[in-house]
C-alpha cells in the first residue's frame, strides 16, 4: 500500500502545483517593488497604488463590472425560463433536440460564438440599423446569449432531480400554475438559480474572446485592457489589477460554496440534539 | 351501504398513452364514507385510475362524477379531491404548519380562520409539538402525517391515496394503518386508495376493486374478495391459493362433482351466498378450476374417518412462528401449500416428514371458478 500512497500524494501535489503556481507567482510578483516583473526587489505597494491612479483601469473595471451585473441577471432570467420549457417537455419528442441545441454553446468554440455574434450585429445595423454602433450593449447582449445556456443546463439538473409530485400537490391542494410556480418551483429552484448567476457573472468578468468581437471603439472590459496592456510587455501594475480580480472571483466563489454548503448540511442533518425524541404513538 | 346512491361515479373511463391502453372502458361507483381500495399490480393502470380521478390526466373518454358533478373537464386545482402521494410530497421549504395551511391558503380564506383550522388539524394528527419543523426533521411517519394533514385540511369530498404505507416500515405501517382506519371513521370522507399490496387492502378497506389491464376485473368487501373471488386472477392475487382444473362430472342438489388430474374426483357443496345462479354456464362437462386455501386444509397422520382424503408426503416445511406452511406432495404427483396454526409449543414439529400426511377439507371451502 506504501507506494502507492506515495505516488497518489506526489500526483497531489504535482496537480495543484501545475494549477496554482503560475497564480501565486502573479501575486507574487504583483509586490515586487521593481519595475521589471521578473527580477524581485523588495515588497512594495506601489503597483497597488498606481492602479488607482489609473483611470482607464478602473473605467474598464466598472465597466466589466456593469456588464457582468446586467447580463449575470438577464441569463439568469432567460435560462431559467428555458430551463423551465424543457423540464416540462417530458411527453414531448424532440425534447433531446432541443436540450442538446440548448447545451451546444457550453461546447462552442468562443472564437466562432464571437464571430457569429459580430455577423449578426453587422448585419442587424445594415437592416434594421441598430444596434447603432458596438460597445458596451453589443458586448453584454453578447454575454447574455452565452451564459444563459449555462443557467439553463444547471436549472434544468435542478428541475430534474425536482420530485414532480411537489408541482402536483401544489395543483392538488388548489394552486393555479402560476401561484404554484411562485409558491412551490420557484423557492425550490432558487439555489441553482444563484449557482447559476454566478456562473454567468465569472464567465462574464473574465471573457475577452467574444468581447474583443463585439465590442467597439471606446468600450475595454478589463480582460481586454489587460491583454492590450501585456502586448506591449508585462507590466507589474498589471500583476497588481490581476491578483485584485484573483481575489475578488475567489471570494466570490468561497461565498458561492459556503451558501451552497450550509443549505446541504441543513437538508441532511436533521436532528440536533436538542429535539425533542421522535414520537410515533 | 348499497342501498346509497353512489357518490363517486366512474363512467366508461378510458385513457389512451399514445398505443397504450391505461384505462379500459372502467366503469365504478364508491359510495359516500367508504374507504375503497383499487388494487393492481404495476402497469395494471390503477395509478392513471387515480390520476384521472385527482385530474392530472384528461380521461380519453368516458366522465367523472362526483357528488352529482361532473368533474371530467375541472383542472386539479378545481377539484373538491385531495390526494396523499405515494412519496407524500411535503413542500420542503415550507414548515409542517405552512405545508398544511397551503390548500387553504389558495381558498383566501381569513387568516384566523386558517389558523383556527390548522390547529385543530395538527392536534388531530398529533403533530402540533413539531409545528414550526421542516421536513427534513422529520421522521417517515411524521411526514406521512403532515401529507395526510395537508389532503385533510380543505376537507374533501374524497380522499385519493397512493400507496398510503408503502414507505413505512412494517412495524410503523401497522400502527399507521389503524390510525388512518381511525381518522377516516372520525371524519367519515370518503377514501378511494391505490395500492399493490392485498394486505395493506384488506387490513384498511371496506370494499376492494381489483384491476388487471386497466379494467376492474372484481370488487367487493375484503372477505368476498379472499372467500369468494370470481376468478383465478383474483384468487391467486389474494393470498396463496391452490388451484386445480377440473371437468364437471355431475351437478346435484347442493353439490357439484368434478373430476380433476390432480385431486381425482372432488364434491364441491354450494355455498348459501354464492350458488349455481352465480354461476352460470356451468353445465356437465364443463372445463372448471378449483381453488383451495391452504389453512382451510386440514392434515393429519391417519386418514380421517367418513370422507374422502387425499394422501401425501411432506416435502418441506416453513416456520413463521404463529403458523407453519407445508408443501405436500400428493400420490398424484400434485404439490398441494397446507398451513397450520401452531397452537401448541411443539407443533412445529407435529407432522412427520418421512411418513404419509392425510389432506381433506370441507366441501364448502373449496371455490368453484369458471375463468
Amino acid at each position: 500500500m506504501r507506494p502507492k500512497r506515495h505516488f497518489i500524494v506526489m500526483s497531489l501535489a504535482f496537480g495543484y502545483a501545475f494549477l496554482y503556481v503560475p497564480i501565486f507567482l502573479l501575486i507574487l510578483y504583483s509586490f515586487n517593488d521593481s519595475r521589471i516583473p521578473t527580477i524581485w526587489n523588495g515588497f512594495s505597494l506601489r503597483w497597488y497604488a498606481s492602479l488607482l491612479d489609473n483611470q482607464q483601469v478602473i473605467d474598464a473595471a466598472l465597466l466589466s463590472l456593469r456588464i457582468a451585473l446586467v447580463s449575470a441577471t438577464a441569463a439568469t432570467v432567460l435560462g431559467t425560463l428555458s430551463g423551465l420549457a424543457l423540464a416540462h417537455m417530458d411527453k414531448f419528442r424532440g425534447r433531446l433536440v432541443f436540450t442538446a441545441l440548448i447545451a451546444a454553446p457550453l461546447v462552442m468554440p468562443e472564437v466562432i460564438t464571437g464571430l457569429s455574434l459580430l455577423l449578426f450585429f453587422i448585419s442587424s445595423e445594415a437592416m434594421i440599423g441598430w444596434p447603432a454602433q458596438r460597445g458596451a450593449l453589443t458586448i453584454t447582449i453578447a454575454h447574455i446569449t452565452f451564459s444563459s445556456a449555462f443557467v439553463a443546463v444547471v436549472v434544468q439538473s435542478r428541475l430534474a432531480a425536482l420530485d414532480r409530485s411537489l408541482i402536483e400537490a401544489a395543483m392538488d391542494l388548489g394552486g393555479r400554475p402560476f401561484a404554484v410556480a411562485r409558491d412551490i418551483t420557484l423557492p425550490l429552484i432558487a439555489p441553482a438559480m444563484l449557482a447559476g448567476w454566478l456562473l454567468a457573472f465569472t464567465l462574464s468578468l473574465d471573457d475577452l474572446v467574444i468581447a474583443t468581437f463585439v465590442s467597439g471603439p471606446g468600450a475595454s472590459t478589463l480582460p481586454m485592457l489587460i491583454f492590450s496592456k501585456v502586448r506591449l510587455g508585462v507590466a507589474p501594475d498589471v500583476n497588481a489589477l490581476a491578483s485584485l480580480v484573483i481575489v475578488i472571483v475567489g471570494l466570490g466563489v468561497l461565498v458561492a460554496g459556503f451558501v451552497m454548503r450550509r443549505r446541504q448540511v441543513g437538508e441532511s442533518h436533521p436532528t440536533s440534539a436538542t429535539d425533542p425524541p421522535h414520537v410515533v404513538a | 351501504m348499497s342501498v346509497r346512491e353512489p357518490f363517486i361515479r366512474i363512467q366508461g373511463v378510458s385513457k389512451h398513452f399514445g398505443e397504450v391502453t391505461a384505462v379500459d372502458d372502467l366503469s365504478l361507483d364508491v359510495y359516500q364514507g367508504e374507504l375503497f381500495a383499487i388494487l393492481g399490480g404495476s402497469g395494471s393502470g390503477k395509478t392513471t385510475l387515480l390520476r384521472l380521478l385527482a385530474g392530472f390526466e384528461q380521461p380519453s373518454a368516458g366522465r367523472i362524477v362526483i357528488d352529482d358533478v361532473d368533474m371530467t373537464d375541472l383542472p386539479a386545482f378545481e377539484r373538491p379531491l385531495n390526494m396523499m402521494f405515494q412519496s407524500y410530497a411535503v413542500f420542503p421549504h415550507m414548515t409542517v404548519e405552512g405545508n398544511i395551511a397551503y390548500g387553504l391558503k389558495k381558498e383566501s380564506m381569513d387568516k384566523a380562520e386558517i389558523a383556527s383550522r390548522v390547529d385543530e388539524m395538527l392536534a388531530l394528527v398529533r403533530l402540533s409539538d413539531f409545528r414550526h419543523r421542516k421536513p427534513h426533521q422529520l421522521s417517515g411517519g411524521q411526514l406521512q402525517r403532515v401529507a395526510l394533514a395537508r389532503a385533510l385540511i380543505k376537507r374533501p369530498k374524497a380522499l385519493l391515496l397512493d400507496e398510503p404505507l408503502a414507505a413505512l416500515d412494517k412495524r410503523l405501517r401497522e400502527h399507521t394503518q389503524f390510525e388512518l382506519m381511525n381518522l377516516q371513521d372520525e371524519l367519515g370522507v370518503t377514501c378511494i386508495l391505490v395500492t399493490h399490496d392485498q394486505e395493506e387492502a384488506m387490513s384498511l378497506a371496506s370494499r376492494i376493486g381489483v384491476m388487471d389491464g386497466g379494467q376492474i376485473v372484481q370488487t367487493g368487501t375484503p372477505t368476498e374478495m379472499y372467500e369468494y373471488p370470481e376468478s383465478r386472477f383474483v384468487a391467486e392475487f389474494f393470498g396463496t391459493t391452490n388451484i386445480f382444473e377440473g371437468v364437471v362430472r355431475d351437478i346435484g342438489e347442493a353439490t357439484i362433482r368434478v373430476h380433476t388430474d390432480a385431486c381425482g374426483t372432488l364434491d364441491l357443496a354450494f355455498d348459501l351466498a354464492f350458488d349455481m345462479d352465480a354461476e352460470p354456464g356451468i353445465t356437465v362437462g364443463s372445463r372448471v378450476w378449483i381453488a383451495v386455501r391452504p389453512e382451510k386444509i386440514s392434515m393429519s397422520e391417519r386418514a380421517p374417518v367418513g370422507g374422502p382424503s387425499l394422501r401425501g408426503q411432506i416435502l418441506r416445511l416453513g416456520y413463521y412462528g404463529n403458523y407453519s406452511t407445508y408443501r405436500v406432495k400428493l400420490d398424484t404427483g400434485e404439490v398441494l401449500q397446507v398451513s397450520e396454526q401452531n397452537r401448541a409449543r411443539r407443533q412445529a414439529r407435529a407432522h412427520d416428514r418421512q411418513g404419509h400426511v392425510y389432506l381433506s377439507w370441507d366441501a364448502k371451502s373449496a371455490i368453484l371458478l369458471r375463468r
